[in-house]
């Protein structure tokens, strides 16, 4: 659906910036923290998580290192270093504000009431 | 699923992917790969492309996922590539054809022609005849 896409393309920077807030982690646990994180809701392809980490990179707000697992695999561990915690602080708050403008305009008062496709907290029927 | 599956998945999203990103995005897919085998040992091609992506839409995913001015300079950029690439290949394709229409003239003009001369003499040793 063309709104998950665009909402995840907007997102994705906060996501993985919050999750590498708790540790470094690698491509592929950053992907299966997200999808467990979110209990299943918000997946990412890999093909989408790559091009923002390299991106995250080129800012600064975030370095990497490679360390070998095993004889011949090597990882990429990402850590988020001190610029990215204020930048992933300024992302985090420009989220809210948005969130809660379009939340005031669908009527939503209420997070819960996402779950149940109600407005105002009230389930429908 | 072996791992020769996924070195074909692999070998589908390098052909698919182009070319600048390969470097760095190839190995890391690599790892994520082994990874990914590791956890489900008796995963299939299905949950591997569920979880990956469509190795043939792959770039094109990479790309979405940029930002508008990153695309606008990796466009821009690969533009200029194929700008010299271009310029070197018309530059190699006119030095070759003014040195073979050089050659042909010189070639043409410092030419060393050839005769064949017989010289008769009579028995005196008095030459009597020469023809070209």
């Amino acid at each position: 659906m063309a709104l998950s896409e665009g909402i995840k393309r907007g997102t994705v920077e906060l996501l993985v910036l919050t999750l590498l807030r708790d540790g470094d982690m690698y491509g592929y646990q950053i992907s299966q923290e997200l999808a467990t994180r979110s209990n299943g809701l918000y997946t990412l392809a890999e093909s989408s998580l790559y091009p923002t980490l390299y991106r995250l990179l080129e800012k600064k707000v975030i370095s990497d290192r490679q360390e070998k697992v095993g004889k011949r695999r090597t990882r990429v561990y990402y850590h988020l270093e001190e610029e990215g915690r204020e930048y992933l602080e300024a992302l985090r708050a420009e989220y809210c504000q948005i969130t809660r403008g379009i939340f005031y305009l669908l009527e939503i008062a209420d997070v819960d009431a996402l779950g149940k496709g109600g407005v105002d907290g009230s389930e429908d029927g | 699923m072996d791992w020769k599956e996924a070195s074909r998945y692999l070998k589908k999203v390098k052909y698919n992917c182009p070319y600048p990103f390969r470097k760095k995005l190839i190995p890391e897919l690599q790892g994520a790969l082994e990874d990914f085998l590791d956890e489900n040992p008796d995963g299939t091609m299905v949950e591997l492309v569920a979880h990956f992506g469509v190795p043939e839409t792959f770039g094109y995913n990479y790309i979405s996922a940029m930002e508008d001015a990153e695309r606008q300079r990796w466009i821009k950029q690969s533009r200029q590539v194929k700008g010299i690439v271009l310029a070197v290949v018309a530059t190699c394709v006119f030095t070759v054809a003014v040195w073979v229409g050089c050659n042909i003239w010189w070639n043409s003009e410092h030419a060393i022609r050839s005769y064949e001369v017989w010289v008769e003499y009579d028995d005196t040793g008095e030459r009597i005849q020469a023809l070209e």
